[in-house]
C-alpha cells in the first residue's frame, strides 16, 4: 500500500537544483536512501518531513497534501523526524526534554505524556539517564535521545536522516532491532551512508545522484549491479575502480577481472559503487589503496 | 492511501499545555528567583534610607523591580530563542505546534513576570511593616512593581522572536539599561518627557500633589499613578504585539497601534497632573533615575 507519493518534485537553492523532477511511491516498511554527498537525500527528506517546501511538484503522505496548510499540520501529527543535525537543549534533563517535545506534539494529557516519555526512553535504552542533563550525555546517547524524540507519539511516518551517526556497534544493533520492528507497520524512510544498515533493514533502496533517483530496487538487486565486477586475486589489478588488500593478504577488486582473479561475494557497497561509477568510488574510497 | 486520522488535541488545550510548560520552566529557573531576591533586598535597602511614605515606598519598589525586569528580559529571551540557539529549529518546524502557538506560549511568561513582581512586592511590604508607610496612597502606584517585570518579560519575548541569536538578549538588556540611564540627561524635572517616560514613578512633590488630588476626588480620578500604570500596560501590550507580528500581521498591528495611541494619551495625561505642587520648589526627593 502506498503511503507516500511524490510527483515531479523539484527543489532549487538559487542556481543549484537539489532535487529534480522526482517521482516515486513509497509504502509501509523501511526504505533506504543512498547517495553521495550532495545527491539530494537530505533535501528530499526535508521536503517529506515538511521542513522544506518544494518549488514544484506534489507530495502526498497518508492522503495529506503537504502544499495545503491544514493537511500539512495533520501530517505533522503523524510524523516523526530525526534531522541530520538534531538540536537538543543542553540544559534540559533527558526526560524533561522529551516531555517538552511531547507537549509540542500535542500530547496534552499529563499521564499519557509521561507514559510515552518512559516508553521512548526504554525503546532507545536511556531509561537510566532520564534525570541526566543533555549536555552530560555522550554523542551516541544524544543521538539515541534525538531518535527518542522522533518516536514520541508513535508516528506512522518516520523519517530518519543519518540516524546511526555516532552510535557504537551495540547501539547500532539495538537501533536496527527497533527500526526493523517499526517497519512492520509503519513507513520508515532512512537516509544513510552505512550500506550495512541498508542491507540489514531495508526492503527497498533508492539510490540518488544529482537530485535524481538512479536506482530503485531491493538491496539484493543493488548488490547484483556489481555482478561480474567483484574479484579476489593474489596480485593487485592494473585497472579497477577500487581495490584493497584484505586481511588474508589477497586483493579485493571492483572492476575488470585482474589476472588470476576469482569471483568475490557481492555486497551492497559494490553495487552502489558500480552504479555510481568513479564519482562514488572517489567519494567512498577512504579505505581503498587506489582509485582510478 | 489515506489512513484514518489520529485524534488531534484541540488547539486551545495544546496551547494551554505549552504555555503552562513554558511558565513552569521559567518558574524553576534559579536565575529568576535570584532576580526576585535581589529586587527584594535592594527595595528594602533603599526604602530603609527614605522617609516612611507611600510615595517613597512605591518609588523604591519600582526601581528595584527594574532589576527583576532585567533578569526576566534575559530569561524570557533565552526561552523564546531556545530552538534557534541550539540548532533545533529544523526539528521543531515539523512539529504540530505552529510558530504562532509557540509565540503565544512564551507570551505566557509576561503574566508570570507579573506574579513574580507581585511576590517581590509582597515581600517588600512585609519587610516594610516595622516602618509602615504613611501619607496618600494610590493603589495604582503599587501596580508599577508588578507591571515593570512584565515589561521586561515582554521585551525579552519580542526580541527573541525577531532576533533569536544568543547575543541578542544581553545586547537588548544593555541597550535598555543605557536608555534608562540616559533618560535623566534629557531632563531632570518632572515636566520633562523623559521623566514621564521612565518606567518608575518618582517620589516628587508633583506626583504627591497628583496623588493627593486623585484622593481628594474620592479616589475616583485616574491621577498620575493610574496614568503611569496605563502607560506601562500599553508598553507591555505593544511589546507583546511586536512579538506576534512575526507570525501574524493584522491583529497584532491593530493592537500595536492601539497600545501606542493609549500610551501617548497616558503620557500626555501625566503632564497636566504634574503641574507645580504647592511649595514644591525642588521637584525631586529620593532617588533619581
Amino acid at each position: 500500500m502506498t503511503t507516500v507519493s511524490m510527483r515531479g518534485l523539484t527543489k532549487r537553492y538559487g542556481g543549484t537544483t537539489a532535487i529534480a523532477d522526482l517521482t516515486a511511491r513509497i509504502g509501509v516498511g523501511v526504505t533506504g536512501f543512498l547517495g553521495p554527498n550532495g545527491a539530494g537525500k537530505t533535501t528530499l527528506l526535508r521536503c517529506l518531513a515538511t521542513a522544506l517546501a518544494p518549488d514544484s511538484g506534489r507530495l502526498v503522505a497518508y492522503g495529506l497534501d503537504t502544499a495545503v496548510a491544514a493537511e500539512r499540520t495533520a501530517l505533522r501529527r503523524r510524523l516523526g523526524y530525526l534531522p541530520q543535525d538534531p538540536g537538543l537543549y543542553p540544559n534540559f534533563k533527558t526526560a524533561e526534554l522529551l516531555d517538552y517535545v511531547a507537549v509540542l506534539k500535542e500530547l496534552t494529557d499529563t499521564g499519557r505524556r509521561r507514559a510515552e516519555v518512559r516508553r521512548v526512553l526504554a525503546e532507545v535504552g536511556l531509561t537510566d539517564r532520564a534525570t541526566v542533563r543533555v549536555r552530560k550525555l555522550s554523542g551516541g546517547m544524544r543521538q539515541r535521545l534525538a531518535l527518542a524524540q522522533a518516536l514520541l507519539g508513535d508516528p506512522e511516518l518516520l523519517i530518519l536522516d543519518e540516524p546511526t551517526v555516532g552510535l557504537d556497534p551495540e547501539q547500532r544493533m539495538l537501533f536496527r532491532a527497533l527500526v526493523s520492528r517499526l517497519g512492520h507497520t509503519r513507513t520508515v524512510l532512512l537516509s544513510t551512508h552505512q550500506t550495512e544498515d541498508v542491507g540489514a533493514l531495508c526492503e527497498r533502496v533508492l539510490v540518488m545522484r544529482a537530485g535524481g533517483i538512479v536506482f530503485d530496487g531491493t538491496p539484493g538487486e543493488l548488490a547484483a549491479q556489481a555482478e561480474g565486477r567483484v574479484w579476489v586475486s593474489a596480485e593487485p589489478p592494473s585497472d579497477a575502480h577500487v581495490y584493497w588488500r584484505n586481511a588474508d593478504g589477497r586483493y579485493r577488486t571492483l572492476g575488470p577481472r585482474p589476472i588470476g582473479g576469482e569471483p568475490g561475494l557481492l555486497s551492497i557497497e559494490d553495487g552502489y559503487l558500480t552504479l555510481l561509477g568513479a564519482e562514488a568510488a572517489a567519494a567512498g574510497s577512504g579505505d581503498a589503496e587506489r582509485v582510478s | 492511501m489515506a489512513a484514518p486520522s489520529l485524534p488531534s488535541a484541540p488547539s486551545a488545550r495544546a496551547f494551554r499545555a505549552l504555555a503552562w510548560r513554558e511558565a513552569t520552566l521559567l518558574l524553576t529557573a534559579p536565575a529568576v528567583w535570584a532576580g526576585v531576591l535581589l529586587q527584594v533586598v535592594l527595595g528594602v535597602l533603599w526604602y530603609s534610607a527614605d522617609e516612611p511614605r507611600w510615595a517613597a515606598f512605591g518609588q523604591e519598589a519600582g526601581l528595584s523591580a527594574l532589576v527583576l525586569a532585567g533578569f526576566l528580559l534575559l530569561t524570557s529571551h533565552l526561552a523564546g530563542s531556545r530552538d534557534h540557539r541550539h540548532g533545533a529549529a529544523e526539528g521543531s518546524s515539523v512539529l504540530p505546534a505552529s510558530d504562532l502557538r509557540r509565540t503565544g506560549a512564551v507570551l505566557a511568561l509576561i503574566p508570570v513576570g507579573g506574579v513574580l513582581g507581585a511576590v517581590a512586592l509582597g515581600a517588600e511590604l512585609v519587610a516594610a511593616s516595622p516602618r509602615w508607610p504613611e501619607g496618600p496612597l494610590s493603589p495604582w502606584s503599587l501596580a508599577m512593581p508588578v507591571l515593570i517585570p512584565m515589561l521586561g518579560a515582554a521585551v525579552g519575548v519580542a526580541t527573541s522572536r525577531w532576533w533569536p541569536t544568543t547575543a541578542a538578549g544581553p545586547l537588548t538588556f544593555f541597550g535598555c539599561t543605557a536608555l534608562l540611564a540616559m533618560m535623566p540627561v534629557f531632563g531632570q524635572s518632572p515636566q520633562s518627557l523623559s521623566w514621564v517616560l521612565f518606567p518608575v514613578l518618582f517620589d516628587d512633590g508633583h506626583v504627591q500633589a497628583g496623588m493627593a488630588a486623585a484622593e481628594a476626588q474620592g479616589g475616583g480620578g485616574w491621577g498620575v499613578a493610574a496614568w503611569h500604570a496605563g502607560y506601562l500596560a500599553a508598553l507591555v501590550a505593544a511589546a507583546a504585539a511586536v512579538a506576534v507580528l512575526r507570525q501574524r500581521r493584522l491583529i497584532p498591528a491593530v493592537v500595536l497601534v492601539l497600545a501606542v495611541a493609549f500610551g501617548l494619551v497616558a503620557v500626555w495625561q501625566q503632564h497636566p497632573d504634574l503641574g507645580p505642587a504647592p511649595g514644591a520648589a525642588s521637584p525631586v526627593s529620593g532617588s533619581q533615575p
